[in-house]
């Protein structure tokens, strides 16, 4: 199998069908790892396609010594991070008008809901938004990290090598991420019992 | 008798246990196997529904966007390669098509104002893909195939014009 490096190098020599097959394995990963770090799915899209041409611009300087990757992460969370700094006021709107208007993630917490029973579907359909929205508390450090590992099946090293910090560091997120994830179920069982 | 055994050849009655418990001599944790599993069903549980959780997802449409957007990029920069991609990307025929006639007319050009005009031709062009103007490329598309199947060699950068004038 063709590693992502030399795909990378070969579409840096004009091989198109390169660009596909990378584009195929790490576009949706990729997508995840923005649009939950996204306030905005529009933002979302720009970041995305920005991205992806930044590649397309930076091909040239690319190294083989680095891990594609964690080279192509990087770029979009450059690129995201531009974003929000540029849109920091229109952002703060954003999020008054938020507490009104329905979640970008609403329509998804109804999704995985095949063949269940109402009941069943109902405590998915909660699951599912006290999960997204505790994924969206969590502080962006933490957030980033716990999205990295288990939606864009990022490795401790790769986490480490786009957020720049240490391995400790990124294994300290991730622990304090789960115990905040742990304590939100926890809180949604105890209150189902309740019921 | 009831017990645990701590180490090996001692085994402690839970009068023992206790009072071990008490003066903090043992490892709560070793004892409190209900609770330590408890956790651990928890951490699966945590894990299972973040397996599940309904993802975010890109779109067929800016998949389409961001694929014709490349291989335009791609046959701009590597003239060599653009009939390759054509044949591989059809969706972007005439663009890319379009785009290699008009260079080719610059080499051509006779003077400054007709480079000019190819230049602007470019710009638009360029807009028009960045942009995933359906429509537009579409037409171009569509120029393209009437020039492959026109008898008369006419150059296919005047077929794309005339079919792209707004």
């Amino acid at each position: 199998m063709i590693s992502d490096e030399a795909l990378m190098l070969r579409y840096r020599d004009g091989d198109f069908a390169a660009f596909k097959t990378l584009y195929a394995k790490h576009s949706q990963p990729l997508y995840r790892f923005i649009a939950w770090q996204s306030p905005r799915l529009d933002w979302t899209e720009e970041v995305i396609q920005d991205t992806w041409m930044r590649l397309h611009g930076a091909r040239d300087s690319y190294s083989p010594q680095s891990s594609f990757k964690t080279y192509l992460y990087q770029i979009a969370k450059n690129r995201l991070t531009d974003l929000l700094r540029q849109r920091q006021e229109l952002l703060a709107s954003d999020m008054r008008q938020d507490e009104e208007d329905e979640s970008t993630f609403d329509h998804l917490a109804n999704q995985n809901q095949d063949n269940q029973s109402p009941e069943q579907s109902l405590a998915q359909r909660q699951q599912n938004e006290i999960l997204h929205a505790a994924i969206k508390k969590l502080p962006a450090e933490q957030r980033e990290a716990l999205i990295s590992q288990q939606f864009s099946q990022m490795s401790l090293e790769e986490i480490a090598e786009v957020t720049g910090v240490s391995i400790e560091t990124v294994k300290s997120r991730l622990r304090y991420a789960m115990r905040k994830l742990r304590e939100q179920l926890s809180g949604m069982r105890e209150g189902a019992e309740e019921d | 008798m009831v017990g645990l055994k701590v180490e090996e050849g001692f085994l402690l009655t839970p009068e023992q246990l206790e009072m071990l418990y008490v003066k903090d001599m043992i490892d709560y944790k070793k004892l409190s196997d209900a609770n330590a599993n408890g956790d651990n069903m928890m951490e699966d549980e945590i894990q299972n529904a973040l397996n599940s959780i309904p993802q975010p997802a890109s779109t067929p449409l800016l998949d389409k966007h961001i694929l014709d957007k490349a291989a335009f990029q791609t046959a701009i920069d590597h003239p060599d390669k653009w009939a390759e991609i054509i044949a591989s990307h059809t969706d972007m025929r005439g663009p890319i098509a379009y785009w290699h006639a008009l260079e080719g007319d610059i080499v051509k050009a006779k003077n400054i104002e007709e480079l000019s005009l190819l230049n602007g031709k470019k710009a638009e062009l360029i807009e028009i893909v960045n942009a995933g103007n359906e429509v537009e490329i579409n037409k171009f598309n569509q120029a393209f195939d009437n020039y492959l199947n026109a008898s008369q060699k006419t150059s296919f950068a005047n077929a794309a014009v005339v079919d792209v004038s707004r």
